[in-house]
Protein backbone atom coordinates (compact mmCIF):
# COMPACT_ATOMS: atom_id res chain seq x y z
CA UNK A 1 0.00 0.00 0.00
CA UNK A 2 1.42 2.99 -0.84
CA UNK A 3 1.05 6.34 1.14
CA UNK A 4 -1.62 7.97 -0.78
CA UNK A 5 -3.77 5.07 -0.47
CA UNK A 6 -2.78 4.62 2.83
CA UNK A 7 -4.17 8.11 3.62
CA UNK A 8 -7.18 7.15 1.83
CA UNK A 9 -7.59 4.46 3.65
CA UNK A 10 -7.25 5.96 6.71
CA UNK A 11 -9.90 8.32 6.20
CA UNK A 12 -12.24 6.14 5.43
CA UNK A 13 -12.10 3.57 7.74
CA UNK A 14 -9.87 3.77 10.03
CA UNK A 15 -9.63 7.11 11.19
CA UNK A 16 -13.18 7.57 9.82
CA UNK A 17 -13.98 11.47 11.37
CA UNK A 18 -17.71 10.79 12.11
CA UNK A 19 -17.61 7.42 13.44
CA UNK A 20 -14.21 6.62 14.83
CA UNK A 21 -12.75 11.03 15.47
CA UNK A 22 -16.34 12.29 16.25
CA UNK A 23 -15.52 15.39 14.39
CA UNK A 24 -17.63 17.31 12.85
CA UNK A 25 -20.64 16.91 14.63
CA UNK A 26 -22.88 19.86 14.33
CA UNK A 27 -23.13 19.21 10.20
CA UNK A 28 -23.51 15.77 11.10
CA UNK A 29 -26.36 15.54 13.47
CA UNK A 30 -28.03 18.65 11.13
CA UNK A 31 -27.83 18.05 7.84
CA UNK A 32 -28.50 14.03 7.63
CA UNK A 33 -32.51 14.03 7.58
CA UNK A 34 -31.93 12.94 4.20
CA UNK A 35 -29.84 10.63 2.47
CA UNK A 36 -29.16 13.13 -0.51
CA UNK A 37 -28.50 15.92 2.05
CA UNK A 38 -25.99 13.87 3.66
CA UNK A 39 -24.25 12.89 0.49
CA UNK A 40 -24.23 16.86 -1.18
CA UNK A 41 -22.77 18.19 2.13
CA UNK A 42 -20.34 15.57 2.67
CA UNK A 43 -19.35 16.03 -1.43
CA UNK A 44 -18.91 19.63 -0.64
CA UNK A 45 -16.91 19.22 2.35
CA UNK A 46 -15.05 16.97 0.78
CA UNK A 47 -13.98 19.42 -1.97
CA UNK A 48 -13.30 22.15 0.54
CA UNK A 49 -10.86 19.45 2.74
CA UNK A 50 -9.19 18.53 -0.12
CA UNK A 51 -8.60 21.64 -1.64
CA UNK A 52 -7.65 23.48 1.41
CA UNK A 53 -5.32 20.51 2.78
CA UNK A 54 -3.57 20.74 -0.25
CA UNK A 55 -2.54 24.77 -0.16
CA UNK A 56 -2.11 24.72 3.50
CA UNK A 57 0.77 21.74 2.10
CA UNK A 58 1.83 23.93 -0.16
CA UNK A 59 2.20 27.11 2.00
CA UNK A 60 3.37 25.13 5.72
CA UNK A 61 7.15 26.91 4.87
CA UNK A 62 5.72 30.04 4.86
CA UNK A 63 2.90 30.53 7.23
CA UNK A 64 4.24 31.51 10.52
CA UNK A 65 3.76 29.06 13.08
CA UNK A 66 2.52 32.01 15.46
CA UNK A 67 -0.34 33.24 13.33
CA UNK A 68 -0.93 29.84 11.27
CA UNK A 69 -5.15 29.53 12.80
CA UNK A 70 -5.49 32.70 10.89
CA UNK A 71 -3.78 31.71 7.88
CA UNK A 72 -5.88 28.27 7.73
CA UNK A 73 -9.23 29.98 8.31
CA UNK A 74 -8.69 32.56 5.13
CA UNK A 75 -7.43 29.49 3.29
CA UNK A 76 -10.90 27.75 4.16
CA UNK A 77 -13.54 30.17 4.54
CA UNK A 78 -12.39 31.63 0.69
CA UNK A 79 -12.62 27.86 -0.53
CA UNK A 80 -16.05 27.92 1.41
CA UNK A 81 -17.30 30.84 0.06
CA UNK A 82 -16.13 29.86 -3.81
CA UNK A 83 -17.94 26.32 -3.29
CA UNK A 84 -20.66 28.44 -2.31
CA UNK A 85 -21.10 31.04 -4.94
CA UNK A 86 -20.39 27.69 -8.04
CA UNK A 87 -23.19 26.20 -6.09
CA UNK A 88 -25.25 29.05 -6.08
CA UNK A 89 -24.76 29.77 -9.71
CA UNK A 90 -24.83 26.06 -11.27
CA UNK A 91 -26.71 23.47 -8.84
CA UNK A 92 -29.37 25.86 -7.04
CA UNK A 93 -31.33 23.05 -6.00
CA UNK A 94 -28.62 21.64 -3.89
CA UNK A 95 -27.50 25.07 -2.60
CA UNK A 96 -31.47 25.35 -1.32
CA UNK A 97 -31.11 22.60 0.06
CA UNK A 98 -27.86 23.24 2.00
CA UNK A 99 -29.03 26.24 3.05
CA UNK A 100 -27.49 27.86 6.14
CA UNK A 101 -24.92 24.72 6.38
CA UNK A 102 -23.05 25.66 3.27
CA UNK A 103 -20.99 28.43 5.24
CA UNK A 104 -21.06 26.55 8.27
CA UNK A 105 -18.37 24.48 7.07
CA UNK A 106 -15.70 27.06 7.57
CA UNK A 107 -16.41 25.94 10.95
CA UNK A 108 -16.55 22.23 10.62
CA UNK A 109 -13.41 21.20 12.86
CA UNK A 110 -12.69 18.03 10.42
CA UNK A 111 -11.02 20.30 7.99
CA UNK A 112 -9.11 23.02 10.61
CA UNK A 113 -8.41 19.67 12.31
CA UNK A 114 -6.72 18.02 9.20
CA UNK A 115 -4.81 21.24 8.57
CA UNK A 116 -3.70 21.78 12.37
CA UNK A 117 -2.99 17.91 12.47
CA UNK A 118 -1.81 16.34 9.12
CA UNK A 119 -1.44 18.94 6.16
CA UNK A 120 0.69 21.28 7.89
CA UNK A 121 3.13 18.91 8.43
CA UNK A 122 3.29 16.68 5.27
CA UNK A 123 3.54 17.30 1.56
CA UNK A 124 1.15 18.53 -0.86
CA UNK A 125 0.38 15.09 -2.74
CA UNK A 126 -0.17 13.47 0.50
CA UNK A 127 -1.77 16.01 2.11
CA UNK A 128 -4.36 16.15 -0.89
CA UNK A 129 -5.42 12.42 -0.33
CA UNK A 130 -5.33 12.90 3.34
CA UNK A 131 -8.39 15.58 2.64
CA UNK A 132 -10.23 13.25 -0.26
CA UNK A 133 -9.45 10.47 2.31
CA UNK A 134 -11.42 12.43 5.64
CA UNK A 135 -14.21 13.97 3.16
CA UNK A 136 -14.72 10.66 1.70
CA UNK A 137 -15.13 8.92 5.28
CA UNK A 138 -16.95 12.00 6.38
CA UNK A 139 -19.44 11.59 3.43
CA UNK A 140 -19.60 7.57 3.67
CA UNK A 141 -20.69 8.40 7.32
CA UNK A 142 -23.53 11.26 6.36
CA UNK A 143 -24.79 9.56 4.05
CA UNK A 144 -25.66 6.25 6.02
CA UNK A 145 -27.01 8.15 8.74
CA UNK A 146 -29.40 10.01 6.32
CA UNK A 147 -30.30 6.76 4.72
CA UNK A 148 -30.80 4.92 8.04
CA UNK A 149 -32.60 8.34 9.27
CA UNK A 150 -34.34 8.99 5.88
CA UNK A 151 -35.72 4.91 5.48
CA UNK A 152 -37.06 4.95 9.23
CA UNK A 153 -38.34 8.51 9.33
CA UNK A 154 -39.94 9.15 6.18
CA UNK A 155 -39.84 5.57 4.70
CA UNK A 156 -37.95 6.21 1.48
CA UNK A 157 -34.41 5.91 0.26
CA UNK A 158 -33.15 8.77 -1.75
CA UNK A 159 -36.17 10.48 -2.09
CA UNK A 160 -37.94 6.73 -3.25
CA UNK A 161 -41.07 5.63 -1.74
CA UNK A 162 -41.25 2.33 -0.29
CA UNK A 163 -43.84 2.69 2.02
CA UNK A 164 -43.50 -0.55 3.49
CA UNK A 165 -44.70 1.24 7.13
CA UNK A 166 -45.47 3.87 9.14
CA UNK A 167 -42.54 6.40 9.40
CA UNK A 168 -41.06 6.92 12.73
CA UNK A 169 -41.15 10.96 12.36
CA UNK A 170 -38.58 10.92 15.15
CA UNK A 171 -36.05 9.86 13.58
CA UNK A 172 -36.11 13.14 11.31
CA UNK A 173 -36.08 15.49 14.71
CA UNK A 174 -32.29 15.76 16.20
CA UNK A 175 -33.47 13.00 18.30
CA UNK A 176 -33.23 10.67 15.98
CA UNK A 177 -29.60 11.97 15.05
CA UNK A 178 -28.05 11.34 18.36
CA UNK A 179 -30.04 7.48 18.30
CA UNK A 180 -28.81 6.55 14.68
CA UNK A 181 -25.04 8.22 15.59
CA UNK A 182 -24.72 6.15 18.48
CA UNK A 183 -25.96 2.92 16.78
CA UNK A 184 -23.24 3.17 13.89
CA UNK A 185 -20.77 4.01 16.29
CA UNK A 186 -21.75 0.72 18.49
CA UNK A 187 -21.76 -1.54 15.31
CA UNK A 188 -18.44 0.03 13.92
CA UNK A 189 -16.84 -0.89 17.72
CA UNK A 190 -19.00 -4.33 17.88
CA UNK A 191 -17.13 -5.34 14.64
CA UNK A 192 -13.70 -4.63 15.73
CA UNK A 193 -14.10 -5.74 19.14
CA UNK A 194 -15.42 -9.17 18.23
CA UNK A 195 -12.95 -10.13 15.46
CA UNK A 196 -10.08 -9.00 18.30
CA UNK A 197 -12.03 -11.64 20.31
CA UNK A 198 -11.54 -14.47 17.68
CA UNK A 199 -8.05 -14.01 17.64
CA UNK A 200 -7.79 -11.92 14.28
CA UNK A 201 -5.49 -9.25 13.50
CA UNK A 202 -7.79 -6.38 13.50
CA UNK A 203 -4.66 -4.29 13.35
CA UNK A 204 -5.01 -4.06 9.75
CA UNK A 205 -8.48 -2.78 9.86
CA UNK A 206 -7.59 -0.81 13.12
CA UNK A 207 -9.39 1.90 14.11
CA UNK A 208 -7.63 4.15 15.04
CA UNK A 209 -8.45 4.11 18.99
CA UNK A 210 -7.66 1.05 20.88
CA UNK A 211 -9.75 2.76 24.21
CA UNK A 212 -6.48 3.72 26.23
CA UNK A 213 -5.83 7.02 26.11
CA UNK A 214 -2.22 6.86 27.50
CA UNK A 215 -0.66 4.22 25.10
CA UNK A 216 -2.30 5.98 22.14
CA UNK A 217 0.49 7.47 19.83
CA UNK A 218 -2.01 10.38 18.29
CA UNK A 219 -2.55 11.39 21.78
CA UNK A 220 0.49 13.46 22.38
CA UNK A 221 0.80 14.66 18.49
CA UNK A 222 -2.78 15.98 18.14
CA UNK A 223 -3.19 17.16 21.58
CA UNK A 224 0.18 19.49 21.77
CA UNK A 225 -0.98 21.36 18.67
CA UNK B 1 10.28 42.45 16.30
CA UNK B 2 11.40 41.94 13.06
CA UNK B 3 9.88 38.22 12.98
CA UNK B 4 6.12 40.48 13.80
CA UNK B 5 6.44 42.38 11.01
CA UNK B 6 7.23 39.39 8.78
CA UNK B 7 4.40 37.11 10.72
CA UNK B 8 2.10 40.25 9.53
CA UNK B 9 3.15 40.77 6.02
CA UNK B 10 2.85 37.35 5.26
CA UNK B 11 -0.84 36.70 6.69
CA UNK B 12 -1.33 40.15 4.76
CA UNK B 13 -0.33 38.77 1.61
CA UNK B 14 -2.23 35.48 2.32
CA UNK B 15 -5.73 37.72 3.10
CA UNK B 16 -5.00 39.93 -0.33
CA UNK B 17 -4.40 37.18 -2.76
CA UNK B 18 -7.41 35.64 -1.09
CA UNK B 19 -9.93 38.49 -1.25
CA UNK B 20 -8.42 38.85 -5.20
CA UNK B 21 -8.74 35.38 -5.92
CA UNK B 22 -12.85 35.50 -4.25
CA UNK B 23 -13.31 38.77 -6.03
CA UNK B 24 -12.84 36.79 -9.18
CA UNK B 25 -14.97 34.11 -8.82
CA UNK B 26 -17.44 36.85 -7.71
CA UNK B 27 -17.38 38.28 -11.14
CA UNK B 28 -17.49 35.19 -12.56
CA UNK B 29 -20.34 34.02 -11.38
CA UNK B 30 -22.47 37.08 -10.56
CA UNK B 31 -24.28 36.91 -13.83
CA UNK B 32 -25.10 33.49 -13.62
CA UNK B 33 -26.60 33.85 -10.49
CA UNK B 34 -28.83 36.48 -10.85
CA UNK B 35 -29.83 34.93 -13.83
CA UNK B 36 -31.12 31.79 -11.94
CA UNK B 37 -32.71 34.35 -9.28
CA UNK B 38 -34.33 35.84 -11.62
CA UNK B 39 -35.54 32.51 -13.46
CA UNK B 40 -36.77 31.75 -9.79
CA UNK B 41 -38.76 34.54 -9.60
CA UNK B 42 -40.61 34.23 -12.36
CA UNK B 43 -40.90 30.47 -11.71
CA UNK B 44 -42.67 32.04 -8.67
CA UNK B 45 -44.57 34.35 -9.84
CA UNK B 46 -46.28 32.05 -12.09
CA UNK B 47 -46.73 29.38 -10.14
CA UNK B 48 -49.05 31.34 -8.19
CA UNK B 49 -51.09 32.57 -11.34
CA UNK B 50 -50.58 29.55 -13.62
CA UNK B 51 -52.97 31.22 -16.35
CA UNK B 52 -51.42 34.93 -16.23
CA UNK B 53 -49.35 35.96 -19.21
CA UNK B 54 -47.20 38.67 -17.85
CA UNK B 55 -46.55 40.48 -14.80
CA UNK B 56 -46.51 43.89 -13.64
CA UNK B 57 -44.82 45.58 -11.07
CA UNK B 58 -47.22 47.68 -9.72
CA UNK B 59 -46.43 51.19 -8.34
CA UNK B 60 -47.32 50.54 -4.46
CA UNK B 61 -45.78 52.89 -1.60
CA UNK B 62 -46.69 50.81 1.88
CA UNK B 63 -46.38 53.43 4.21
CA UNK B 64 -45.04 53.12 7.91
CA UNK B 65 -48.60 53.59 8.79
CA UNK B 66 -49.37 50.40 6.76
CA UNK B 67 -46.84 48.36 8.79
CA UNK B 68 -48.26 49.75 12.00
CA UNK B 69 -51.63 48.72 11.39
CA UNK B 70 -50.61 45.34 10.03
CA UNK B 71 -48.88 44.89 13.13
CA UNK B 72 -51.56 46.29 14.98
CA UNK B 73 -53.18 42.95 13.76
CA UNK B 74 -50.60 40.71 14.84
CA UNK B 75 -48.97 40.30 11.34
CA UNK B 76 -45.75 42.01 12.98
CA UNK B 77 -42.17 41.24 11.04
CA UNK B 78 -44.15 41.57 7.65
CA UNK B 79 -42.44 43.10 4.63
CA UNK B 80 -43.85 43.72 1.23
CA UNK B 81 -40.64 43.71 -1.69
CA UNK B 82 -43.30 44.03 -4.33
CA UNK B 83 -46.79 43.97 -5.65
CA UNK B 84 -47.46 42.89 -9.37
CA UNK B 85 -50.21 43.21 -11.65
CA UNK B 86 -50.51 40.08 -13.14
CA UNK B 87 -52.10 40.38 -16.36
CA UNK B 88 -53.24 37.80 -19.61
CA UNK B 89 -52.43 37.59 -23.24
CA UNK B 90 -55.14 40.82 -24.07
CA UNK B 91 -53.79 42.79 -21.02
CA UNK B 92 -56.94 42.39 -18.38
CA UNK B 93 -55.84 42.52 -14.79
CA UNK B 94 -56.67 39.17 -13.28
CA UNK B 95 -55.11 40.07 -9.55
CA UNK B 96 -52.07 40.47 -8.04
CA UNK B 97 -49.16 38.79 -6.67
CA UNK B 98 -47.48 39.87 -3.80
CA UNK B 99 -43.81 39.55 -3.09
CA UNK B 100 -43.17 39.09 0.41
CA UNK B 101 -41.29 38.74 3.41
CA UNK B 102 -41.27 37.03 7.05
CA UNK B 103 -38.99 37.63 9.64
CA UNK B 104 -41.04 34.98 11.87
CA UNK B 105 -39.71 31.51 10.43
CA UNK B 106 -37.73 29.13 12.60
CA UNK B 107 -33.97 29.85 11.15
CA UNK B 108 -34.97 33.71 9.61
CA UNK B 109 -36.52 34.74 6.76
CA UNK B 110 -39.01 33.29 4.84
CA UNK B 111 -39.59 35.00 1.29
CA UNK B 112 -42.34 33.88 -0.90
CA UNK B 113 -45.17 35.19 -3.26
CA UNK B 114 -49.19 34.96 -2.84
CA UNK B 115 -51.17 35.23 -6.08
CA UNK B 116 -54.58 36.65 -5.29
CA UNK B 117 -57.61 36.74 -7.52
CA UNK B 118 -59.44 39.87 -7.79
CA UNK B 119 -62.30 38.35 -5.82
CA UNK B 120 -59.79 37.67 -3.10
CA UNK B 121 -59.64 34.02 -3.80
CA UNK B 122 -56.18 32.80 -2.92
CA UNK B 123 -54.69 31.21 -6.13
CA UNK B 124 -51.41 29.51 -4.62
CA UNK B 125 -48.20 30.12 -2.80
CA UNK B 126 -44.96 29.54 -3.75
CA UNK B 127 -41.32 30.16 -1.87
CA UNK B 128 -38.36 31.91 -3.06
CA UNK B 129 -36.29 31.53 0.05
CA UNK B 130 -36.25 29.12 2.86
CA UNK B 131 -33.33 28.40 5.25
CA UNK B 132 -35.65 26.18 7.67
CA UNK B 133 -34.03 22.75 9.35
CA UNK B 134 -33.84 20.38 6.56
CA UNK B 135 -36.18 17.61 6.26
CA UNK B 136 -38.84 19.41 8.52
CA UNK B 137 -39.28 22.92 8.03
CA UNK B 138 -37.92 22.57 4.40
CA UNK B 139 -40.95 20.45 3.71
CA UNK B 140 -42.61 23.55 3.27
CA UNK B 141 -42.69 23.37 -0.01
CA UNK B 142 -44.38 19.93 -0.88
CA UNK B 143 -46.25 19.82 2.48
CA UNK B 144 -47.54 23.49 3.33
CA UNK B 145 -47.84 25.08 0.02
CA UNK B 146 -50.06 22.67 -1.90
CA UNK B 147 -52.89 23.18 1.02
CA UNK B 148 -53.21 27.48 -0.06
CA UNK B 149 -54.06 26.36 -3.63
CA UNK B 150 -57.65 27.57 -5.30
CA UNK B 151 -58.90 29.26 -1.69
CA UNK B 152 -61.36 31.58 -0.54
CA UNK B 153 -60.89 32.69 3.43
CA UNK B 154 -60.53 35.68 5.37
CA UNK B 155 -57.80 34.26 7.81
CA UNK B 156 -56.47 31.00 7.62
CA UNK B 157 -55.48 28.70 11.02
CA UNK B 158 -52.99 26.13 11.66
CA UNK B 159 -54.26 23.09 13.13
CA UNK B 160 -52.52 19.83 14.47
CA UNK B 161 -55.99 17.82 14.42
CA UNK B 162 -56.04 17.69 10.91
CA UNK B 163 -57.84 19.91 8.84
CA UNK B 164 -62.02 19.81 8.14
CA UNK B 165 -62.33 23.35 6.65
CA UNK B 166 -61.36 25.29 4.07
CA UNK B 167 -59.77 27.56 6.19
CA UNK B 168 -57.89 25.17 8.09
CA UNK B 169 -53.96 24.20 7.49
CA UNK B 170 -52.40 21.48 8.51
CA UNK B 171 -48.95 21.98 10.56
CA UNK B 172 -46.37 20.21 9.36
CA UNK B 173 -45.19 17.60 11.94
CA UNK B 174 -42.34 18.94 14.11
CA UNK B 175 -42.20 22.17 11.84
CA UNK B 176 -44.96 24.33 13.95
CA UNK B 177 -42.67 27.35 13.98
CA UNK B 178 -42.56 27.34 10.00
CA UNK B 179 -46.23 26.75 9.78
CA UNK B 180 -47.07 29.17 12.22
CA UNK B 181 -44.95 32.13 10.18
CA UNK B 182 -46.24 31.19 6.50
CA UNK B 183 -49.99 30.91 7.48
CA UNK B 184 -49.34 34.55 9.05
CA UNK B 185 -47.35 35.77 6.28
CA UNK B 186 -50.51 34.43 4.17
CA UNK B 187 -53.02 36.52 6.28
CA UNK B 188 -50.90 39.68 6.26
CA UNK B 189 -50.88 39.18 2.37
CA UNK B 190 -54.96 38.75 2.31
CA UNK B 191 -55.56 41.31 4.86
CA UNK B 192 -53.93 44.14 2.91
CA UNK B 193 -55.34 43.04 -0.49
CA UNK B 194 -58.45 43.41 1.45
CA UNK B 195 -57.24 47.07 2.59
CA UNK B 196 -56.08 48.53 -0.70
CA UNK B 197 -59.00 47.00 -2.09
CA UNK B 198 -61.62 47.74 0.28
CA UNK B 199 -63.40 44.48 -0.07
CA UNK B 200 -65.37 45.87 -3.65
CA UNK B 201 -66.59 42.44 -4.21
CA UNK B 202 -69.17 42.76 -1.14
CA UNK B 203 -70.48 46.10 -2.75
Amino acid sequence: MNKCMERLYNGIVKENPTLVLMLGMCPTLAVTTSAINGLGMGLTTTVVLALSNAIIAALRKIIPSKSRIPAFIVIIASFVTIMQLLLQAYIPSLYAALGIYIPLIVVNCIILGRAEAYAYKNSVITSLFDGIGMGLGFTFALTVIGMVREFIGGGTIFDIELNLFTPVAIFKMPPGAFFVLALLTAIQNAVKIRGEKKGKDMSKVGSGCDGNCSACPNADKEGES
Amino acid sequence: MKNMYKDILILFVITLIAGLVLGGVNELTKDRIAEAEAANREKAYMAVFSDASSFQEMDINVEESDYELLAENGYDSFVINSINKAMDASGNELGIVMDVTTGKGYGGDIEFTVGLRNDGTLNGVSLLEINETAGLGMNAEKELVPQFKDKKADVFTVTKTGSISESEIDAISGATITSNAITNGVNACLYYHNYIYGGEENE
